[in-house]
C-alpha cells in the first residue's frame, strides 16, 4: 500500500495518483505545476472555451493543459473529462448525449436512434369536451316534458310538514277581512320557485277577503309582485268568484335595514302611502305597520330575510311567516326554532303540502311527476358517479 | 302578432341560455348580456321613478319646517359631489355624508344583529327555550344530537387550527372525526336543497313554454 504524502490516504501499490486528493504518488510523474495547482484548488481553473470538438480531438489547452501529461492514464483522464465538459457546454441541450467515456461498455446507455424523416413530431391533441352534460340535459328535458304531459294518476300524497301546518293555521285563524303585508324580495330569476308558494297563499288570503299591501326592498320587487298577481288572475282558481281587489303598493323602499326600521316606526301619514290607499287598507293616519294582522315575506336572499327578522319580527308584535328559497332556508331555520318567526316554508315539498291543505290542484301538484322523475335522475347520476369513484 | 312575438322571444332566449350545456357560444352570451342589460335598465328606471324624482319634488306647503326634510338630502348630495374635487381638503368634506350613511346604517345593523340574531341564538341552548315542555322522545333526542354535533364540529375546527404537532387524545380524535363527517353531511344537504331549487326552476320554465305554445297554437282558448 502506498501512503499519500499529501492526505495520508492508503492507495493500491499500482496507483499512480491518490484516490482521495489526486496527488501523484510518485514524484517522477508529476503533472505540470499549473495543472497541479488547479487540481489542488490553489488557483481557479481556466475558463473552458469549447472548440466544439468531441473525443479524440479535444483541445486540452481549454483546461489549461499546456502539454500532455507524461502518464497515459492521466492523459486519458484529462482527455475524457475535457470531452465531457466541452460537449455539455457546446450543446447543453443536445438530444444526443455521448455516454461518459469512463463508463464500461456494458454500463453505457445506448442513445436513441434519430427519428426517420417521414415521422413528424405531432402536437398533442386538444382535449375534446365531454358530451355527458349535454346528454344528461337532453334526458332531463325529455323527462320533464313526459312528466308534465303524462302526470301520474291518482291522488298525490304529501308528507306532514309541521311548519306548513303552522303557516296554514296562522292564515286560517285570521279575522274577517284581515290586513296583510306581503314583502316580495326575490329576483325574477327565482320566480319559478317562489311562485309555487305565492299562488296558493294568495288564493288562501283572498278566500279570507284579505286586504293586501305589497312592499319590497329590491327594485325588482314590484315587478315580481305584479307578475304573481297577473298569474293569479289568469288562473282564477275555484273559490275566487271575481278578480280580487288590486293590492296597495308601498313599492320599492331603498335602504335595507334603515328602510325597515323607518317602516316599523313611521305612521301612515309619514309614509308614501296615499290617503286613498290608506283607506283601502282600513288604516288611519296614525296607524303604523303594527296595524297589520300578518306579514308574509317571500325571499331568496339571506341578508334581506335576516333584516326582516332583526328589524321587524323581533321588534313588533306581529306574526311573520317566511317563504324562502331552498338555498336560504337553512340559514333561517334557527329563527323558526327560537320562535322569532311564526313559520318557515321552502322547497317544492312544502309548496305541495300547502296545496294539499288547501285541497287545490295548483302548480306544485302539476309538477309532481316531473319533479319525481328529475330527482330520480339526479339520484341515479350521483350513485353511478359514487360507484365509479369507489371501484376506480 | 304581439303574442306570437313574445312567445318566440321567450322561447329563443330560453334555448339560448340552455345552449350553455353544450358549450359557451355567441347565442348564450347574447342572451346573458340582454338579461343583464335589461335588469340594469329596469333597476335604474325604478330607482329614478320611485326614489330620486319624488325626492326632488318641491313640498307643496308654505310651512318652513316641512322644507327641512327636503333640504337636508339635497345638502348631503351636494357635499357628496365635493368628492370629485381635486383638492384634498374639499374632498374630505365629502366624507361627511358617507360617514353619516355608513355610521347610522352600521349602528342599525349592529343593534339588529345583536338583538335579533346573536343574543337569542346564544341564549336558546342555555334556556332550552326551543325544547318544548311536553315534547316527544324524538324531539328531545333531536335536540341532544344537534347539541352534541355542534360541539363535535367545534372540536374538529379546533384540531384543524392546531399548528404544532401535538396529538389529541383518542377520545377527542373520535369526536373530531364525527364533527368532520357531520360537516360533510351538512354541506351535502345544503347542496341538495340548492339542487332541488334549480330543478324546480328548470321545470317551471319548461312548463311555462309548453303552456304559452299550447295557448298560441290553440288560438288563445
Amino acid at each position: 500500500m502506498i501512503t499519500c504524502s499529501n492526505c495520508g490516504h492508503e492507495n493500491a501499490d499500482e496507483a499512480k495518483i491518490c484516490e482521495r486528493c489526486a496527488q501523484p504518488l510518485d514524484a517522477n510523474t508529476l503533472p505540470p505545476p499549473r495543472l497541479l495547482a488547479q487540481i489542488q484548488g490553489l488557483i481557479p481553473p481556466e475558463p473552458i472555451i469549447s472548440t466544439g470538438q468531441l473525443s479524440g480531438n479535444v483541445d486540452l489547452s481549454a483546461i489549461g493543459v499546456r502539454e500532455k501529461a507524461a502518464e497515459p492514464e492521466v492523459d486519458a483522464l484529462l482527455v475524457a473529462g475535457a470531452a465531457v465538459i466541452a460537449s455539455q457546454i457546446a450543446e447543453p441541450e443536445s438530444e444526443v448525449v455521448e455516454p461518459a467515456p469512463w463508463l464500461e461498455s456494458d454500463q453505457r446507455v445506448a442513445a436513441p436512434p434519430p427519428l426517420p424523416p417521414h415521422v413528424r413530431h405531432k402536437e398533442p391533441a386538444k382535449e375534446q369536451p365531454s358530451r355527458l352534460p349535454l346528454v344528461l340535459a337532453l334526458l332531463a328535458l325529455l323527462l320533464v316534458i313526459a312528466g308534465l304531459r303524462y302526470p301520474l294518476a291518482g291522488d298525490v300524497a304529501a308528507p306532514r310538514r309541521p311548519s306548513v301546518e303552522t303557516a296554514y293555521t296562522y292564515i286560517e285563524i285570521l279575522p274577517e277581512r284581515p290586513q296583510i303585508l306581503l314583502a316580495w324580495d326575490y329576483e325574477p330569476t327565482t320566480q319559478g320557485e317562489m311562485q309555487l308558494f305565492a299562488l296558493p297563499i294568495l288564493q288562501h288570503l283572498y278566500q279570507k277577503g284579505a286586504r293586501i299591501a305589497n312592499v319590497s326592498l329590491r327594485p325588482t320587487g314590484p315587478a315580481v309582485a305584479a307578475a304573481a298577481m297577473a298569474q293569479f288572475n289568469l288562473l282564477r282558481p275555484p273559490g275566487i268568484q271575481s278578480i280580487p281587489p288590486r293590492p296597495v303598493d308601498f313599492g320599492f323602499i331603498p335602504g335595507d335595514a334603515v328602510a325597515l326600521r323607518s317602516l316599523s316606526v313611521a305612521t301612515v301619514a309619514d309614509s308614501n302611502l296615499s290617503a286613498m290607499n290608506a283607506r283601502t287598507l282600513g288604516f288611519g293616519p296614525d296607524d303604523t305597520v303594527e296595524s297589520f294582522d300578518l306579514i308574509i315575506e317571500f325571499s331568496a336572499e339571506t341578508a334581506t330575510s335576516q333584516e326582516w327578522v332583526e328589524q321587524i319580527a323581533t321588534r313588533l308584535d306581529i306574526p311573520v311567516i317566511m317563504v324562502a328559497s331552498g338555498a336560504v332556508a337553512p340559514v333561517l331555520r334557527p329563527y323558526e326554532q327560537t320562535n322569532q318567526i311564526a313559520a318557515l316554508m321552502s322547497g317544492y315539498g312544502d309548496a305541495l303540502a300547502y296545496e294539499r291543505l288547501l285541497h287545490i290542484q295548483g302548480p306544485a301538484t302539476s309538477q309532481h311527476t316531473a319533479q319525481t322523475l328529475l330527482h330520480l335522475l339526479l339520484i341515479g347520476v350521483v350513485c353511478i358517479a359514487l360507484i365509479r369513484s369507489v371501484f376506480r | 302578432m304581439a303574442e306570437l312575438l313574445g312567445t318566440l322571444t321567450a322561447t329563443v332566449i330560453t334555448l339560448a341560455i340552455f345552449s350553455r350545456v353544450w358549450r359557451s357560444n355567441a347565442a348564450f352570451r347574447a342572451a346573458q348580456y340582454l338579461l343583464l342589460g335589461t335588469l340594469a335598465g329596469y333597476v335604474a328606471a325604478i330607482t329614478l321613478k320611485t326614489v330620486l324624482l319624488p325626492g326632488f319634488a318641491l313640498p307643496q306647503t308654505s310651512d318652513p319646517l316641512a322644507w327641512i326634510p327636503w333640504f337636508i338630502p339635497l345638502l348631503l348630495i351636494a357635499l357628496l359631489a365635493l368628492r370629485f374635487s381635486g383638492t384634498i381638503a374639499i374632498r374630505s368634506v365629502g366624507l361627511l355624508p358617507l360617514g353619516l350613511l355608513l355610521g347610522s346604517g352600521g349602528a342599525l345593523v349592529l343593534a339588529g344583529a345583536l338583538r335579533g340574531t346573536l343574543i337569542p341564538q346564544l341564549l336558546a341552548p342555555l334556556t332550552m327555550s326551543y325544547l318544548p315542555l311536553a315534547s316527544s322522545t324524538a324531539d328531545t333526542l333531536t335536540v341532544v344530537v344537534a347539541t352534541l354535533t355542534s360541539i363535535a364540529v367545534l372540536v374538529y375546527f379546533q384540531q384543524r387550527s392546531q399548528t404544532d404537532n401535538t396529538r389529541s387524545s383518542l377520545f377527542l380524535s373520535i369526536i373530531g372525526k364525527y364533527g368532520f363527517w357531520a360537516l360533510m353531511i351538512a354541506f351535502g344537504a345544503l347542496l341538495a336543497t340548492t339542487a332541488g331549487a334549480r330543478i324546480t326552476l328548470f321545470i317551471d320554465r319548461i312548463q311555462y313554454l309548453i303552456h304559452i305554445w299550447s295557448q298560441l297554437l290553440s288560438g288563445g282558448s
